[in-house]
């Protein structure tokens, strides 16, 4: 029956989401509400400028004049470490639409049923697509009710390139997903798949980090190959939104979603 | 997909079936097998035998290294969806999710069945006494065995696949799963089980295979396994027994002689037995047919611990070999 997996994934699924979304949305309100003005924000500005610049780049900060503002200190707080922890979800999810069922031997059971193997991947792929839509969603929603708390700095930050930013780390956490799909629809080995996931998560993490600081080597010219580097919240702060490198990852997502599909259609299934 | 082995009748045809591992021996070598629609199919042999492999490449969970397998005369991977609306499967091990309740359990695999009405499943749960409003993780391993009945059962399928049905189950329950096989065949069901539980075979099957080592050793008619004209027979006279007694009775057998007792396999009509005893004083004659077990232990004779020895029966059966193996083919 169509749907059934969605659904059911959903229905299993939305609890977890909302710990999450409490969780990682709460941490956001803490850091939106921690500094009431701008001038506590340009205090933080001016600690970070003593940083060393590769530690500066990974702590996500580029211009430092601009992280001198409510937007540069938004883009710090959250667009530099959240998109991380939500890879953690990403892949917890991601690990949920084959490996964990298949490596616990439940699999046997839900493939005895007349559902193709193709089918248990995508629907199970496009719930948890929407269950991090809604873990971002909450997100959203604290980091908007923190603002509500300091006037002084909502008044500087545009809402819709606020959401832009916010809901920009959504194909960033499909990515993660997606790359979880593929490796468990092609592999049978969870622990394999689990570690070619972090590899691709950590990986990612330092190309962006380390390509944005040295900027002339190879890593550079690499640095568009990790995810990270697709969410520019500065520019989207600026007004320069991209569109296309912003959904660059959901296209990925889908790419990788397919193979993974194809993969486990032709794979043998358990232990 | 056409088989050239299959007949019109037959609901699992598998041909030249072959299943290797990566890295390892074959699991399944070359098996050709016939269930015909409406028996009750036992499929016998110890732990690595290949029994599961088998089940799992009908279900296309796994795929044949060579091999063809057709159920319904249609191709188990090819058409694997459509075969498996038709089937009910109960996995050795079954693993659920742990957080959900039975019910819950089975509201699902009823809607991925397309199944409305789980009014059966019900029914199945009050024969086996089950309450499905407890979580899978607080199940023994009985009440699980009976969660997986309920699923392989509820909608009535038309082929059911059961590995190692009833272990885990008690005596009464066991009972009870006999009478769902029987009341599964009455309906025209096809029913292909694995076990290890012999009696359970003896008393439900119509035929039986027995596995060893990925291979068919045997296809039989449960009856015929235990009625094929070969009884053990134990003798005491008053007098020591002289060896040369046997030499003139061709039909016995693995013949062990402790003084005025013996113990062999005979086939063949009693009336020479009797008459090369008549001379002798004879204080005890018992004639018994093996059972299902000791038969199925004549093909594992050499098998090392071989889980088919339960009921200590070893020694014994390792005499029986050679002679029970040619009256049964």
């Amino acid at each position: 029956m169509n749907g059934v997996i969605f659904t059911e994934t959903l229905r299993r699924g939305w609890r977890g989401m909302l710990w999450w979304g409490i969780g990682l949305g709460f941490l956001a309100w803490l850091n939106v509400i921690a500094v009431p003005n701008v001038e506590s924000i340009q205090q933080i500005a001016g600690l970070l400028e003593t940083m060393p610049p590769l530690m500066m780049q990974m702590f996500g900060v580029t211009d430092i004049q601009f992280m001198a503002t409510p937007e540069g200190y938004l883009a710090l707080q959250l667009f530099a470490f959240f998109p991380l922890v939500l890879a953690i979800y990403g892949g917890s999810v991601g690990m949920n639409i084959v490996a964990n069922e298949e490596d616990r031997g439940i699999l046997d059971m839900l493939l005895s049923a007349p559902v193709p193997r193709w089918r248990v991947l995508l629907e199970k792929a496009l719930a948890y697509a929407v269950l991090i839509v809604g873990v971002v969603a909450l997100l959203f929603a604290w980091v908007w009710a923190g603002l509500l708390m300091v006037p002084e700095i909502a008044a500087q930050i545009d809402m819709g390139e606020l959401a832009v930013a916010t809901f920009g780390m959504v194909p960033q956490t499909w990515i993660v997903m997606g790359a979880a799909a593929l490796f468990t629809g092609l592999l049978r080995s969870r622990g394999l798949a689990l570690g070619l996931v972090a590899a691709f998560v950590v990986g990612s993490y330092f190309l962006n980090t380390l390509g944005g600081a040295v900027t002339d080597s190879i890593l550079a010219t690499l640095r568009p190959l990790s995810y990270f580097s697709h969410l520019d919240s500065a520019a989207i702060f600026n007004g320069n939104v991209q569109w296309g490198a912003l959904l660059l990852p959901a296209l990925a997502t889908a790419v990788g979603v397919g193979i993974g599909m194809i993969g486990f259609q032709r794979r043998d299934v358990g232990a | 997909m056409t088989l050239s082995r299959r007949t019109a009748s037959d609901i699992i045809t598998t041909e030249k079936l072959t299943k290797v591992y990566s890295g390892s021996k074959k699991a399944l070598d070359s098996l050709d097998l016939n269930v015909e629609q409406g028996e009750v199919f036992g499929y016998l042999g110890p732990n690595g035998a290949g029994k599961t492999t088998t089940i799992r490449l009908l279900l296309d969970l796994i795929r044949p290294t060579s091999g063809r397998a057709a159920l319904f005369g249609l191709d188990a991977t090819a058409d694997s969806e459509a075969v498996r609306a038709r089937i009910g499967y109960l996995p050795a091990e079954l693993n659920l999710w742990n957080h959900l309740t039975a019910l819950d359990v089975v509201r699902y695999m009823a809607r991925l069945r397309g199944l409305g009405d789980i009014g059966f499943a019900r029914q199945l749960g009050e024969r086996l006494a089950f309450d499905f409003n407890k979580r899978v993780k607080s199940f023994s391993t009985g009440n699980k065995r009976k969660l997986g009945l309920i699923l392989a059962f509820m909608h009535k399928p038309e082929l059911l696949i059961l590995d190692e049905p009833s272990s885990g189950l008690d005596p009464l329950m066991q009972q009870t799963f006999n009478q769902l096989v029987m009341e599964a065949k009455a309906n025209g069901q096809t029913v292909f089980l694995s076990s290890h539980v012999l009696g359970e075979v003896q008393a439900i099957c119509d035929r039986v295979a027995i596995l060893r080592h990925g291979q068919l050793q045997e296809v039989a008619r449960v009856d015929s396994l235990t009625h094929a004209h070969v009884r053990y027979v134990s003798l005491r006279l008053r007098e020591p027994i002289p060896a040369e007694l046997f030499a003139g009775l061709p039909g016995a057998s693995d013949v062990r002689i402790d003084g005025s007792a013996a113990q062999f396999q005979y086939r063949g009509d009693i009336d020479p037995l009797l008459r090369a005893f008549a001379p002798y004083y004879v204080e005890d004659l018992r004639l018994h047919e093996p059972t299902l077990e000791e038969i199925f232990l004549t093909f594992y004779g050499d098998a090392p611990a071989a889980e088919g020895r339960e009921n200590g029966q070893a020694p014994h059966n390792s005499a029986l070999s050679g002679a029970h193996k040619e009256a049964v083919r």
